[in-house]
């Protein structure tokens, strides 16, 4: 097997996190590249080091617990730790006021289903039907009380004018549409009572050849 | 410092003992600044960010839980406000490379010679750590100069370990690269 370079696994050797330190090691004795630059990473590191700290300070800690007791002195209550119990209180009240108005919205505006009724004019008269009985059976004087007056005529309420005989029915039939009125007979009761007389004499053998002649001279 | 000791305090501030948490600011504000400081340049600005860190945890202080290392809750916070700070700075045109006049103590000797060149190494880090990408700085600043290994780094950066290992290889790479870029071949 080829012993690899280890230049990309020198940075975690030298602090320890290589994965297969023994075999970096070994490399490491023979393989003059890799050691040189193993030595250089070691001296950059240790410049790193060496660069210069800040001091302490005794006024920096003073200065920090200065900071915190001006904030604990200074801090207004809504930034105390009552903020988060407040704001889940507050989140909580607004939620049920929400839900109440939502309930309640859907009460007032959401009225229960209605069938849709025909204006007809037998409701309505029931309607006031009812509301009579209702003020008979309250003692209530309602011979004032006036009929009501219909939306609309039934076309099926008999017309207390309406002719009741075939002759006046035929006569109004006439007058609204003369050119309809049935014509004026033309063989009366005359006329037959002539046939029949015809009918006795000898120049008519039968009643066909009568109504024949009849017709002809007609 | 261990961490048992730095939660026995947390503890004891949560009931309300200031000096337990004035203890905690006294351990931590060396490399908190520190780490403020390597991520935003300016020393006076890391001071603030720091002092804001330890605010900000005084205020969740009754949150905090021992589920964690505690030097990574501290530095997750400080690494949040020094990622604010410098969107913020970019946004305001104010973002420079490292002032080069920033307390600057070389350690080391009286020989001029000595103390000269390490200035110059200092200089050279600070622009180059200053040219890394926020992401590749923060891992490498609290790997080499934190001391975190890998795991505390992912929780402090919120990321997989094994992106921190990728992240901390490639900000060594640059910042080598870098440095020779800027006449640091005897570094």
């Amino acid at each position: 097997m080829k012993d690899r370079h280890v230049l990309d696994e020198l940075s975690a050797y030298i602090d320890g996190e290589a994965k297969d330190a023994d075999r970096i090691t070994r490399h490491l004795q023979h393989c003059e590249s890799c050691a040189r630059h193993r030595i250089e990473l070691l001296k950059l590191g240790a410049h790193l080091r060496a660069l210069p700290q800040p001091e302490e300070s005794a006024a920096f800690a003073a200065r920090v617990m200065a900071r915190i007791e001006a904030q604990q002195t200074a801090r207004p209550f809504w930034q105390l730790n009552l903020l988060i119990p407040a704001f889940a209180g507050t989140a909580v009240l607004l939620l049920v006021t929400t839900l109440a108005l939502y309930g309640l919205s859907l009460t007032a505006s959401s009225p229960p289903m209605q069938i849709a009724q025909p204006r007809n004019t037998w409701v309505d008269e029931e309607v006031v039907v009812s509301e009579l009985a209702a003020l008979i059976n309250s003692g209530a004087d309602v011979s004032m009380v006036e009929e009501p007056v219909l939306a609309a005529e039934d076309p099926l309420a008999p017309d207390p004018e309406a002719p009741v005989t075939m002759d006046e029915m035929l006569t109004v039939m006439a007058a609204a549409a003369p050119e309809l009125a049935p014509a004026e007979p033309e063989f009366g009761e005359e006329d037959l009572e002539e046939m029949i007389s015809t009918l006795a004499s000898d120049e008519v053998g039968t009643l066909e050849e009568l109504l024949v002649e009849y017709m002809h001279e007609g | 410092m261990s961490q048992n000791d730095d939660w026995e305090l947390v503890a004891r501030a949560q009931a309300g003992d200031t000096t337990a948490f004035t203890e905690l600011v006294r351990r931590y504000q060396v490399p908190l600044v520190h780490f403020c400081q390597r991520m935003v340049g300016s020393l006076q600005d890391a001071e603030d960010l720091a002092q804001d860190a330890f605010v900000r945890l005084h205020r969740h202080l009754n949150r905090l839980r021992p589920d964690a290392r505690f030097s990574t809750v501290l530095f997750g916070i400080a690494r949040n406000l020094t990622l604010n700070h410098l969107r913020d700075s970019r946004r305001r045109g104010r973002h420079q490379a490292l002032p080069l006049d920033e307390q600057v103590r070389a350690p080391g000797g009286d020989n001029p010679g000595h103390r000269a060149r390490l200035e110059e190494i200092e200089t050279l880090l600070k622009a180059g750590l200053d040219s890394l990408s926020a992401e590749h700085r923060e891992v490498l600043v609290l790997r080499e100069l934190q001391g975190l290994d890998y795991e505390s780094i992912a929780q402090v950066v919120r990321c997989r370990k094994g992106t921190v290992k990728s992240r901390i290889a490639r900000a060594r790479e640059q910042l080598r690269l870098r440095l020779l870029e800027l006449g640091g071949q005897e570094l």
